[in-house]
């Protein structure tokens, strides 16, 4: 009976003293976000910031990290990038031996707070042979866009590589095709871009891809696995909202070797 | 109220009549009748037969006068008048609802049909006479007065004493240690007047039957003194509840009365988890708890997204919760036991009922064949009502949110993978479940039934497309189907080879299933007749098998030692397999694995006071070729008549585990996998239960604390994923471990026109998962206090109920901050980061429901009743989850609500 007597306090001092919450909550934003996208097309560029965080006390005004040391590696030779002046948190390259090589490796680092902070990603390819099926795209009146032959982007794939497209509407006024169009949608909608496939076609479709008449600029990027993971949209739930995806060490955000090809087309009315 | 009560005594009561005289010693064949009864009361003329002849009759006067029998021209009788016999053959043919039987001590019983054929009523009066034996034993069987049902677990005691036992799950009991054979015995079952009755020295007391008369089949009907109105029991095994199912019609509801709703309204069962009927018990999740329904295990046990359970009430008979620490005869899961059996079906004559709500339909149907069959068949669907659409909408509205999120989108969640149809989607969807059960006594020792169970929830969102311009012919369209459910039969051979030694043996499969297609296909044609398909979308299918034999033996060894026993084997067959755009094949397994059991407990007593239950099972389990001991135990003290203690302590061990889909908000949420020790550990449980209970004629206090380790456990998490093609997605299996604890409090009213309770539970759950979280982090389901009030007042023919749940916010995982990258393509995307995992909590929950129902009865035509009820009376909001959304750096969040106010009503009737 007594050992009984001390089980049921002992089991009631358990549970009451464990219901104190930790309240050592680790709000910081002291973790460095990187974006970097190293393309043989465009300039080397890092950018780092702070994170924003969602306690009321912290303030958004500048988040960008500005005084660290940002190194690129490239066949072992280390490359120093040189920050911005106008304090935006922006590492760009000044050295002219360093280029963006197809199939090469490249390794970021820098120290930030006593950490070292660093990734590493290769180059991928250019897309071959990106073509679509339609140069000028014609849009039949009262079609609604699943009846319609679709505008099929296609680009060689024997080896089943990630490829991404995003459409650009180049016409400086919009010319909807669903005239019901909102203001907002219409600006929001002038770059669309597909989620990664796999494959070696995708089809654009009136109304979802194709929302106006015009010019656009078609880019397919050949991407790298990293990438996909990281720029898959996230169900933001609290039943699933789980860690950022991110292939920097001791950091957010993303340093990823991409490669494109831009075609264009125009969508003319019938 | 008690005045009311002696009334409807004296109304209904049995009214016997033993009349001794000299002119008994006459022998029951010379009796000749001779007098004119022409327009005479039956009872009168009973009465007249008594007096004249020393006729011995029984009969139930209030039944006579209420169906008005007036007796008819007897000239038949001829002048030499009519034997005993002769004279009731007549009586029972004009009166056609009676009928007669004389008993060994030449008494008559007149009897309506529909009453117990074989009646051996004793004697409720004490007997004066000396009394032959002392410290006897006794048995014999309980039954339900009006279907001849057996009750499983139904309470039998020596007056007075602590003596007592419970029935067999077929209703056989044996008593020992009755003090003599003229000693007074009680017999109760939930939901049932509990009947008292004298022994006398020259019954059989070997084996007797026992009628209990249900107080709930009609509430209009009027009831006996004794009555208990209780709707739970909280039985004096350690933590074991019992529902009575004949009385959930009282409670509030949600357009169908629910077994599972019902208990959680109990201590100890949270009742906050309101997508889910599945049962959280005492921090455990459902799929650790293990579903026999008459004896099989039941895998898929809701409907409708977890609005209800699966289980027709109409189908069940008795219902047992074990909550934790329960005994070694169950194995293979480590929370809890839900003991279901289902009925027999009626044993005296056909009857048929049914319940209209506003949500589903439900009939059911009963009937002997011939004097050794019993067949019942009852049967539920679904229909789309405006109320089921407000559910089906509330919980599919953010399926489709949802949809958009998991399949994978463009980084700006502009623009569409397949793009959506043009074309207007109706979605159609129901659920369905059937019970069957046939019953066969080939002797009165031996009882063979073959049990069938079937629930299913169908769901199909699709839209087709063809059409031809140009030319150009496109087919195809949306498949979006999602079909699941479970089912299963049990045949079981019950024997009662002795008073003190009954076996059962049962052989049953049970098959759960959860396929789900969600594709856009499109074939184009050209004019030359080439055609191009494109398919995108998952496919999802779960099939699960389970074989199982198994044998319990339970012999009564002597009056203070009864010790069970039994094997199991059972074969488990799973596969499941889920892939995505016909290419990329996330998980195709196929795991099949065998379970070896056998068990002993034994129940010993010492003294009068000490009851000690220590029981062992062993387990081989050839997946991982390994032995599992589980060691369980569990005592009794009773201090005094009112005041007892008890304790329990066991290790339990799980080899199918029940994988939950956090990503999935609808449609078929779970699957389940069998362990292999390396992604998919088996689950282990210790727990420990200490507590107290009071109890006094009308009142329940009822203490338990808890402790259990948890070991083994899993979670599947697509989110953490990807949709590459090197992606193992055996990673996204997470391991680790807990431990539960709590305490959980019950005050109840068990007698009285108002009965109810009060139940507080005080817990908490913390998990362990390494590749989680840093640090240990409350569960999911965690939920610090839960209080319930449950009100049940009867008044005439209306029973008015109240439930209130007040619970604190469960756990969830909150954004601390965020970020926004600009991809290649100009696009920008926002991620969020989270802080400490399950760190912050929901409001706290609350939700008033009422009902008001109204019994009613047509006579000797039927009965029936309405039920009224309002589901979330003051319309509360409670947040079932949380969308959350960065813009300009600020956190926008979105709170996705459970259900708010909404009314119902319900129609029942049944025959008998």
């Amino acid at each position: 009976m007594k050992i009984n007597k001390y089980f049921i306090i002992l089991l009631f001092t358990i549970t009451i003293s464990s219901c104190e919450k930790d309240e050592g909550v680790n709000n910081t934003n002291d973790v460095p976000v990187i974006e970097s996208f190293l393309s043989p097309n465009n300039e080397i560029y890092v950018k780092l910031s702070k994170m924003y965080t969602f306690s009321e006390n912290d303030t958004l005004d500048n988040l960008s990290i500005n005084s660290v040391e940002v190194n690129i590696v490239h066949n072992s030779i280390n490359y120093i990038l040189t920050p911005s002046e106008d304090g935006t948190g922006m590492y760009t390259n000044n050295d002219e031996d360093l280029k963006v090589v197809v199939g090469d490796s490249y390794k970021l680092f820098f120290e930030y707070h006593g950490f070292d902070v660093s990734s590493e990603t290769t180059i991928p390819s250019k897309p071959v042979n990106v073509s679509s099926n339609y140069r000028n795209y014609t849009v039949s009146s009262g079609m609604m866009g699943g009846q319609q032959n679709p505008l099929t982007i296609s680009w060689d794939n024997t080896d089943n590589s990630y490829h991404q497209i995003s459409i650009k509407y180049l016409d400086d006024e919009f010319d909807p095709i669903n005239t019901n169009m909102e203001e907002e949608d219409l600006i929001e909608s002038r770059i669309v871009s597909i989620a990664p496939v796999s494959n070696d076609a995708y089809d654009l479709r009136v109304r979802n891809d194709l929302k106006f008449y015009g010019d656009y600029q078609i880019i397919v990027f050949k991407v790298n696995e990293d990438y996909v993971e990281i720029t898959e949209e996230s169900d933001d739930s609290s039943f699933s909202l789980s860690e950022p995806k991110t292939n920097i060490k001791n950091g957010l955000g993303i340093f990823a070797g991409i490669n494109s090809d831009t075609i264009q087309v125009t969508v003319k009315r019938e | 109220m008690n005045i009311i009560n002696s009334k409807n005594l004296l109304t209904i009561s049995l009214f016997s009549v033993l009349f001794s005289s000299g002119l008994f010693s006459q022998s029951l064949k010379e009796i000749r009748i001779t007098n004119f009864y022409r327009g005479t009361e039956l009872t009168k003329v009973l009465t007249g037969l008594q007096k004249k002849y020393g006729l011995k009759i029984e009969y139930d006067e209030a039944l006579l006068l209420e169906d008005n029998l007036k007796f008819d021209d007897r000239s038949r009788f001829g002048w030499d008048g009519a034997t005993v016999e002769e004279f009731f053959d007549i009586v029972c043919d004009d009166f056609k609802k009676y009928k007669y039987y004389i008993d060994e001590n030449n008494v008559v019983h007149l009897i309506k049909k529909g009453a117990a054929t074989q009646d051996q009523r004793l004697s409720e009066k004490k007997y004066t006479g000396k009394s032959g034996r002392s410290n006897i034993t006794v048995s014999g069987r309980i039954k339900d007065k009006q279907t001849g049902e057996t009750l499983p677990f139904a309470n039998v005691s020596v007056k007075g004493t602590t003596n007592g036992t419970s029935t067999s799950i077929e209703g056989f009991f044996t008593l020992f240690k009755v003090p003599s054979d003229i000693s007074m015995l009680e017999f109760g079952y939930m939901g049932y007047n509990t009947k008292q009755l004298y022994l006398t020295p020259d019954k059989d007391l070997s084996n007797l039957i026992i009628y209990l008369e249900p107080n709930s089949t009609a509430l209009a009907e009027v009831v006996v003194v004794e009555e208990s109105e209780e709707l739970m029991q909280s039985t004096k095994s350690v933590s074991v509840l019992k529902m009575s199912p004949k009385k959930l019609a009282q409670l509030p509801s949600i357009g169908e009365k629910d077994i599972f709703r019902a208990f959680q309204l109990m201590p100890g069962v949270s009742g906050s988890n309101e997508s889910s009927s599945g049962l959280y018990v005492r921090g455990g999740t459902p799929g650790q708890n293990l579903i026999l329904y008459d004896g099989f295990t039941v895998y898929h046990v809701d409907h409708l997204f977890g609005m209800f359970s699966a289980f027709n009430s109409n189908a069940v008979k008795d219902i047992q919760l074990h909550k934790g620490g329960f005994e070694s005869a169950f194995g293979g899961r480590i929370s809890s036991v839900m003991e279901i059996v289902g009925k027999d079906g009626n044993e005296n004559e056909f009857n048929i009922g049914g319940d209209i709500g506003l949500l589903s339909g439900n009939i059911f149907i009963e009937t002997p064949i011939g004097e050794k069959v019993t067949v019942l068949v009852a049967g539920r669907r679904s229909w789309q009502s405006f109320m089921y659409d407000a559910i089906f909408n509330s919980f599919r509205e953010s399926a489709e949110e949802e949809t958009t999120t998991t399949t994978p989108t463009p980084p700006s969640g502009k623009g569409g993978r397949g793009g959506k149809t043009m074309e207007s989607t109706t979605p159609t969807s129901y659920f369905y479940d059937l019970n069957a059960k046939v019953t066969y006594k080939p002797t009165s020792n031996d009882i063979i039934s073959y049990s069938f169970f079937n629930g299913e929830d169908d769901l199909d969102n699709s839209s087709t497309i063809n059409r031809s311009r140009n030319g150009i012919n496109i087919s195809g369209g949306k498949t979006d189907v999602t079909r699941w459910g479970n089912w299963g039969m049990s045949t079981t051979w019950y024997r009662k080879w002795s008073d003190t030694y009954f076996s059962d043996v049962l052989v049953s499969v049970s098959n759960y299933f959860s396929e789900s297609e969600v594709m856009n296909s499109r074939t184009m044609t050209d004019s030359s007749g080439d055609a191009t398909e494109i398919r995108r979308g998952t496919i999802e299918d779960n099939n699960l098998r389970d074989y199982t034999m198994k044998m319990n033996n339970e012999w009564k060894i002597s009056e203070n030692n009864q010790l069970e026993f039994g094997l199991q084997a059972s074969y488990y067959n799973i596969d499941y397999f889920y892939s995505m755009n016909d290419t990329i094949t996330i998980q195709d397994r196929n795991d099949k694995g065998m379970v070896l059991s056998m068990y002993a407990q034994d129940k010993i007593e010492i003294g009068d006071k000490l009851s000690l239950f220590p029981g062992i099972r062993t387990s081989y389990y050839d997946v991982t070729d390994q032995v599992y001991f589980e060691p369980r135990a569990s005592f009794q003290y009773k201090l005094n008549n009112k005041v007892t203690v008890k304790g329990a302590w066991g290790h339990y061990y799980q080899f199918t585990n029940r994988i939950v889909r956090n990503d999935l908000l609808s449609g078929s949420r779970d699957f389940w996998l069998l362990s292999d020790n390396k992604s998919i550990p088996v689950s282990f449980a210790e727990h420990f239960i200490a507590g107290a209970s009071y109890e006094t004629n009308n009142y329940l206090f009822d203490v338990e604390a808890y402790y259990k380790n948890l070991d083994g456990l899993s979670e599947y998490s697509l989110q953490n994923s990807t949709t590459s093609l090197s992606t193992d997605f055996d990673e996204y299996f997470y391991k680790g471990n807990g431990n539960a604890k709590g305490l959980d409090f019950l005050v109840q009213k068990k007698f009285g026109n108002y009965t109810g309770w009060v139940a507080y539970t005080l817990s908490e759950v913390l998990y362990d998962f390494p590749e989680l979280s840093d640090n240990e982090f409350y569960a999911n389901h965690d939920t610090t206090h839960e209080f319930k009030i449950v009100n049940s007042y009867k008044h005439k023919d209306w029973v008015f109920s109240a439930t209130w749940i007040y619970a604190t916010g469960k756990p969830y995982t909150e954004p601390i901050g965020g970020y926004t990258i600009t991809l290649p393509s100009g696009i920008e995307q926002d991620y969020l980061n989270i802080g400490e995992k399950n760190g912050a909590r929901y409001p706290n929950y609350h939700r008033l429901d009422l009902s008001a129902t109204y019994g009613f009865s047509f006579g000797n035509k039927g009965r029936g009743n309405i039920n009224f009820s309002v589901f979330n009376f003051y319309n509360n909001t409670n947040v079932w989850y949380k969308q959350f959304e960065m813009e300009e750096g600020e956190l926008i969040e979105t709170d996705v609500n459970l259900l708010g106010f909404t009314p119902s009503i319900t129609l029942s009737f049944q025959l008998k």
